[in-house]
């Protein structure tokens, strides 16, 4: 088991108001999974992959990831977590503007000081298919390029989870296909665990697994039908 | 950590305005710094000088206990005529002197008829005087020479106060050895400046012959020596003490420092603003590279948060900050210290003059300095207050919550 959460919960205060973000989540993600979160906006996706990626603490519950209780861990703690077991990719690719990709996709290495980052990095952008486009910055790029090394970046150091918020939203429709089958391509070759949250119909189509929160609330969390999207158009 | 450098290197330059500020502020700082204290140094330098050569000398020579007790019995303290040419030769042979002048010191009347003015005198070997104080100046009439025996020369101030010329006589009153009252006939021959006006207004320089048949003597008060530079006024004064006492000579000797009181207080004084204005300027600088930095963070507040969930722990954050104020404490000092030297060198060059300062009759062209003490100790105040003011904004940026920090647009 790679995650596990027990009796999950997360309010934010709004002005003198309490939203609940998260209501006694209880949820357990296998190795390999290609887990897809679905709900309405403002439903409780964002807050549930803060506190998996160790951003965000829960007010209560616990939070398990690799065995290491996230609640326990103080802000050095969560960095060197992150560091070591999550990928982190963003709506808005979150690229350091100043750097080449190729940079881009070293700069977590070079945080954790290790070695042979310029070789590990260029073997993650050929696997994005990246291998032209190592030297530009990231303003000459694309979307769907920028969001490629964004993704190379995240399984540079070669986590057991990525978690994706939204990843396919700010790019077309082609593109995000074009994303997502790497995604896919992704968890089936090298076994990453990966958790997305989308509203894209096409990304729960690709999921192993589609879970649907509401109000905070997990309601839904079944396998994805027999006849995925992907083999539709396999 | 390679990329560290590099990515601060390029975000000095990404945001090309805002480091052209704070290096502004830099350079700014270490400027003034130089070229206040380099205009300081000067300033001392030309105190220093102008004292010893007008007056001080660098070492004096007196009888033993003549500035414990000579204030009160002059008479009683002074060099012996016959030990003399034995002291000079001794200076002569042991330090490398360029001058060793004895002088007759007295106080007296000077009167021109009408009214007596206190003098404060001195009896001078006229020929060794000229270079012992090249620094005084001649304001009207002319040198004084040896041959003419009653030739006087009169500070500024107490000439304005007679009512003479040049070329008039005046009679000058003093008390012998024993206690006589004597008076001589001395002819006003030149007007001259000391740069101090205390002194200027009081000061009467006579030929040592005139001065002592005043005071019915044959012996002097002190002797002047003048070195071919002032810092060899230590060893010098060494090597006489030991050569005197060998000769059985009971002299005392007195190096410039000792007897520049005044210098050492405007050195003190000068030295407290200095600092204060060093403190000032510090500030100035710090709060202005403080107020850049914490926009730089601003700006990048999503990419620290991009960092942050990278696996940057926070103290990576707050070095990357800090790195980046390295940079630009590096740059800025260093042309800091260029725009400070070239500065320096042409205020000198442009020999703007410099307002008379207090209880000073001459004017000067402003010098500065380019002292190597200084430019080190500013070189590392600027690196220092780039850091330290970047202190702030670097734990603020590392403090950010990286949730929030990733929303940030
Ligand atoms: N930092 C915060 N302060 C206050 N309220 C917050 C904060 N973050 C989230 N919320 C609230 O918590 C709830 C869940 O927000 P969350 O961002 O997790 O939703 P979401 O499912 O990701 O929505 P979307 O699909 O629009 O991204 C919302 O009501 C939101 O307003
Ligand atoms: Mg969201």
């Amino acid at each position: 088991m790679l995650v596990e959460l027990e009796d999950v919960s997360k309010r934010y205060q709004l002005g003198n108001l309490w939203v609940d973000a998260l209501r006694g989540i209880n949820l357990t993600i296998e190795r390999g999974e290609f887990l897809a979160v679905k709900g309405p906006s403002g439903s409780g996706k964002s807050t549930l992959l803060n506190i998996l990626s160790a951003l965000d603490h829960c007010d209560s519950g616990s939070v398990e990831i690799e065995g290491i209780n996230l609640s326990a861990l103080n802000e050095h703690q969560c960095s060197l977590f992150r560091r070591r077991h999550i990928g982190i990719v963003f709506q808005s690719f979150n690229l350091i503007p100043v750097l080449t990709a190729l940079e881009n996709v070293i700069y977590p290495l070079t945080l954790s000081g290790t070695v042979n980052a310029k070789a590990r990095a260029e073997k993650a952008l050929e696997a994005v298919g990246l291998e032209q486009l190592m030297s530009q910055r990231p303003t000459q790029l694309s979307g769907g390029q920028m969001q490629r090394v964004a993704i190379a970046r995240a399984i540079v150091s070669q986590p057991n989870l990525i978690l994706a918020d939204e990843p396919t939203a700010n790019l077309d429709s082609v593109t995000s296909e074009s994303i997502m089958s790497l995604m896919k391509q992704l968890n089936r070759e090298q076994g990453v665990t990966f958790v997305i949250a989308t509203h894209d119909n096409y990304v729960t189509g690709l999921a192993s697994r589609v879970i649907t929160v509401r109000d905070g609330e997990l309601v839904e969390d079944e396998p994805s039908p027999p006849f995925t999207l992907q083999e539709a158009i396999a | 950590m390679g990329l560290g450098w590099k990515v601060a290197l390029l975000n000095i330059m990404r945001n090309g305005r805002r480091s052209l500020i704070t290096l502004a502020a830099i350079v700014f700082g270490c400027t003034s710094l130089i070229v206040f204290g380099g205009f300081v140094q000067s300033m001392y330098d030309g105190m220093r000088e102008s004292m010893i050569r007008s007056q001080l000398g660098h070492i004096q020579i007196y009888a033993n206990g003549y500035n414990q007790y000579g204030k009160a019995e002059p008479e009683k303290y002074l060099i012996p005529d016959r030990d003399l040419s034995t002291i000079s030769q001794l200076i002569e042979s042991e330090s490398n002197a360029l001058v060793v002048a004895p002088r007759l010191n007295f106080n007296g009347l000077l009167s021109d008829g009408k009214q007596s003015i206190a003098i404060t005198g001195i009896g001078i070997d006229a020929e060794k005087e000229v270079m012992l104080s090249s620094a005084i100046r001649i304001v009207d009439g002319e040198d004084l020479f040896p041959e003419d025996i009653e030739a006087a020369h009169l500070g500024e101030g107490l000439f304005n106060a007679l009512d003479v010329q040049v070329g008039d006589y005046l009679t000058l009153l003093a008390s012998t050895q024993d206690g006589a009252i004597n008076a001589v006939d001395v002819q006003v021959m030149g007007v001259i400046s000391t740069g101090v006006k205390a002194l200027d207004d009081r000061l009467l320089r006579v030929n040592l012959p005139l001065a002592q048949e005043l005071l019915y003597t044959s012996d002097i008060t002190r002797m002047v020596v003048l070195l071919d530079e002032t810092q060899l006024t230590d060893t010098a004064i060494s090597t006489l003490v030991s050569a005197f006492e060998q000769h059985h000579l009971d002299l005392e000797l007195k190096s410039w420092e000792e007897l520049a009181g005044y210098y050492h207080q405007v050195v003190g004084l000068f030295n407290g603003v200095f600092e204060f204005i060093t403190v000032i300027v510090l500030i100035i600088v710090a709060l202005s590279i403080s107020n850049t930095m914490l926009m730089a963070v601003m700006e990048r507040t999503r990419e620290l948060g991009t960092i942050r969930a990278m696996g940057g722990t926070p103290r990576q954050v707050v070095s990357l900050i800090l790195l980046e104020s390295v940079f630009l404490g590096l740059i800025g000092s260093l042309l800091g210290l260029l725009m400070g030297a070239l500065a320096a060198k042409g205020i000198t060059y442009a020999e703007w003059m410099m307002p008379r300062p207090p209880g000073s009759t001459q004017d000067y062209p402003i010098r500065v300095f380019v002292v190597p003490d200084i430019l080190f100790r500013t070189f590392l105040l600027g690196f220092a207050i780039s850091l330290v003011s970047s202190l702030y904004p670097a734990v603020k940026a590392s403090r950010l919550p990286v949730v929030k920090a990733l929303r940030f647009t």
